[in-house]
């Protein structure tokens, strides 16, 4: 090849090479995938390696500290756990942090919303107020919560006039998991404050003026107007606080301090304190891998029959 | 979005992501860089210690990275204190994995047979020539808590047998004469103590208080092989009845994390516990006066030996140099300051003077001698925590199991 269409030959493949940048850097999609890079690399990094891992660790008998001797075992993890009536003890208790804790505070955090959303003298003051113990440390609310429900406070004597033992509720296995409700939704409630006011200022304002116009009741306005506005917004709060739910820890840890995660005698335990005590605490991080693949997929499913049910209510 | 500044901005992000994706990978290329140990003529080797502990112990731990130069010129000590019990034993086997473990660290006998067993350390006993150190310092009953098949896991720094605390301004005040050496005694005295909201006597259910009691039934877990022998049930049912006729409480109940909050805040008239409850109270309630006695008779004298050591762990870079760091740690000095703060010192040496610098605790020196082990399963996590769920569900929870029930349970997952 002569030195002119060498010449010639580098100065197309330049072209080519500038210009297929330059349609890569104009594509809209290119960019969309440039800054979502930097997240997808953490969370490639955070989430999906270390639940691979745990993935491949679920079908080992691994020691926490001694991993380079860890030993395929096939599923002999799941049947032990599927076998093992302090699982299924654990998820239950989950289930019901979740099942008595969502509703309420979905309601309360939807009637907070509704109350700040008004035109109040210090609404901002509210706002503040009810959000507060969502960005609190979880195990300072639950020290201060513990002081409150000790034996002989007014709040154990209070409930105690509605029926409930004047006991120590943390340290008593019939309390101790409602105490546990009872921290995360006036945790989560702000949380669900805030999303729901995001959702109510995005209503359009002219439909409640028709609302009015056709005569249509509060009551109507909000379950034909508000509610329906707000649909999605509940299956993100609902998802979301089911996670959380699901993932409880710190209050459980705060709980059971100095004495065996769970307590009192395991009321308090949980999905997730049962992988921590097996994979963790006793090492065992091949049967505490399994427990957390199998907490993936009931959190997974529980999603999708969420989505599922909210979808068919449309 | 002009071409210019879309341009700019794809530029940006991508090596916004570049740097994120080097800083998330190259996430081990400052610890490949740190001191491999290898200890060439002229460099200094750094030993990594871990511990947890008061923060008056860091300042000694600290003293003694200030002089270590002075024996060992080779050597750098940098220290690592854990926030709590709890974070020394969760974290460590998490560090070990990820290789950022210290190099040798202080460990209590309480969960240390698990940790040995499960292989997390370096047994020492070729390293001690070639580190200069001097074993025959330490007492044999010393020595003998941290040998565990013939091999020597570590350097003993204290050895403190478990104790039982009165509050002496409440017995005085009921008008008790001589302080009890019987369970009987305690539980006729505690009738008396039982008033108001002072309860008679603080039972922690806590495998450290429980394994008090039944040792001094002559009982023991006997590494997992006698969890549910008659003298363990026996144990357990006096303090199932201790409960029954409500003198006794567990802090839980009452709100508090732990025996001695229980004691200092004068709700409980007797405990047991360890010589931690002095350094405590200085601070919790100073105008307390407190009694220290050995560990009251079931049927025999028993109670268990609290003792600690320094451990080289098996990742360890440098093990000869951890091991110099760790016997450096049992040097006259340090275990001087350690003796005032309640430490009886395994040097024996200096351990002669401990009931002179310590005179609260010298009802204690008999105990010295038949004082022993904890003696868990190997899963001694596992083990505690059966244990304390399983009295648990019977005191905070009605299970209704007798001793025997609870005890065999246990003893059937660990055969």
């Amino acid at each position: 090849m002569s030195d002119y269409s060498s010449k010639h030959a580098d100065l197309k493949g330049n072209k080519i090479r500038q210009s297929w940048f330059r349609s890569l850097a104009d594509s809209d999609k290119t960019l969309g995938w440039l800054f979502s890079l930097p997240f997808l690399i953490l969370w490639a990094w955070w989430f999906l390696y270390p639940f691979i891992q745990s993935f491949v660790r679920s079908f080992q008998d691994a020691n926490f500290a001694a991993l380079d001797q860890a030993k395929f075992i096939g599923l002999e993890n799941y049947v032990t756990i599927l076998q093992d009536k302090e699982f299924f003890r654990a998820l239950l208790h989950s289930l019901e942090i979740v099942v008595i804790s969502i509703p309420i505070q979905t309601v309360l955090g939807l009637l907070l919303a509704i109350l700040v959303n008004q035109k109040l003298k210090g609404k901002g003051i509210f706002r503040t107020v009810f959000f507060i113990p969502y960005i609190t440390s979880q195990i300072a609310i639950t020290t201060v919560f513990m002081m409150l429900f000790k034996q002989g406070t007014f709040l154990t004597e209070f409930f105690g006039a509605l029926g409930f033992g004047n006991v120590t509720w943390f340290a008593d296995t019939n309390y101790a998991l409602l105490f546990v409700c009872i921290l995360f939704i006036f945790q989560q409630a702000g949380f669900t404050m805030i999303v729901y006011l995001s959702g109510l200022q995005e209503i359009p304002k002219d439909l409640y003026e028709a609302g009015e116009i056709d005569g249509a009741s509060k009551w109507n306005k909000f379950r034909y107007i508000t509610v329906p506005f707000l649909k999605p917004i509940t299956f993100f709060i609902v998802s979301v606080s089911t996670i959380a739910g699901f993932q409880i820890y710190d209050q459980i840890a705060a709980i059971s301090r100095y004495g065996a995660l769970g307590s009192p005698a395991g009321a308090t335990s949980t999905v997730v304190t049962y992988f921590y005590q097996h994979g963790i605490r006793y090492m065992n991080i091949g049967y505490g891998s399994a427990a957390v693949v199998l907490f993936f997929m009931i959190i997974m499913l529980i999603t999708y029959l969420q989505k599922k049910f909210l979808d068919e209510k449309e | 979005m002009g071409k210019v500044n879309r341009k700019f901005s794809a530029m940006l992000v991508l090596c916004l992501a570049l740097v994120v994706g080097l800083t998330a990978c190259g996430g081990n290329k400052s610890a490949d860089n740190t001191d491999n140990g290898s200890g060439d003529a002229g460099e200094k080797v750094t030993v990594n210690f871990g511990f947890w502990g008061t923060a008056q112990d860091l300042e000694i731990y600290q003293k003694a990275a200030d002089t270590i130069s002075e024996q060992y010129p080779e050597l750098e000590l940098k220290i690592k204190q854990y926030p709590s019990s709890e974070q020394f034993w969760n974290t460590l086997p998490g560090e070990i994995a990820a290789g950022v473990a210290p190099d040798f660290i202080k460990m209590s006998n309480e969960g240390a047979y698990e940790y040995i067993n499960k292989g997390l350390f370096s047994p020492i006993d070729e390293l001690v020539q070639a580190a200069g150190v001097d074993m025959s310092r330490f007492p044999d009953a010393s020595k003998k808590i941290w040998n565990v098949d013939g091999k020597q896991y570590g350097v003993p720094n204290s050895d403190m047998p478990a104790m039982f605390f009165i509050n002496e301004q409440m017995w005085k005040d009921a008008g008790l004469g001589e302080y009890p050496t019987t369970w009987d005694e305690v539980i006729e005295a505690a009738k008396v103590l039982n008033k108001g909201n002072v309860k008679g006597i603080i039972v922690n259910l806590d495998a450290f208080h429980i394994t008090n009691y039944v040792k001094s039934f002559g009982g023991g877990w006997g590494n997992g092989e006698t969890i549910n022998s008659p003298e363990n049930v026996k144990a357990l049912e006096m303090i199932i009845d201790m409960y029954d006729e409500g003198l006794a409480v567990t802090p839980k109940s009452l709100g508090f994390g732990w025996d001695g909050e229980v004691f200092s805040n004068e709700q409980g008239a007797m405990s047991t516990g360890g010589y931690w409850y002095k350094g405590y109270l200085k601070d919790a309630n100073p105008d307390l006066k407190m009694v220290a006695i050995p560990v009251p008779k079931g049927t025999t004298n028993g109670s268990t030996m609290s003792s600690d050591a320094y451990m080289v762990l098996k990742d360890a870079k440098n093990k000869e140099a951890a091991l110099k760091a760790a016997y450096y740690m049992t040097n006259d000095d340090t275990q001087t300051a350690f003796m005032e703060l309640g430490f009886n010192p395994a040097v024996s040496s200096l351990s002669e003077q401990y009931f002179e610098k310590n005179p609260e605790f010298k009802a204690l020196q008999p105990a010295l001698e038949y004082s022993t082990d904890y003696g868990y399963p190997t899963d001694t996590k596992r083990f505690t925590d059966e244990l304390v769920k399983e009295l648990e569900g019977l005191i905070l929870g009605g299970s209704g199991k007798t001793a025997q029930q609870i005890l065999d349970d246990i003893q059937g997952q660990f055969k």
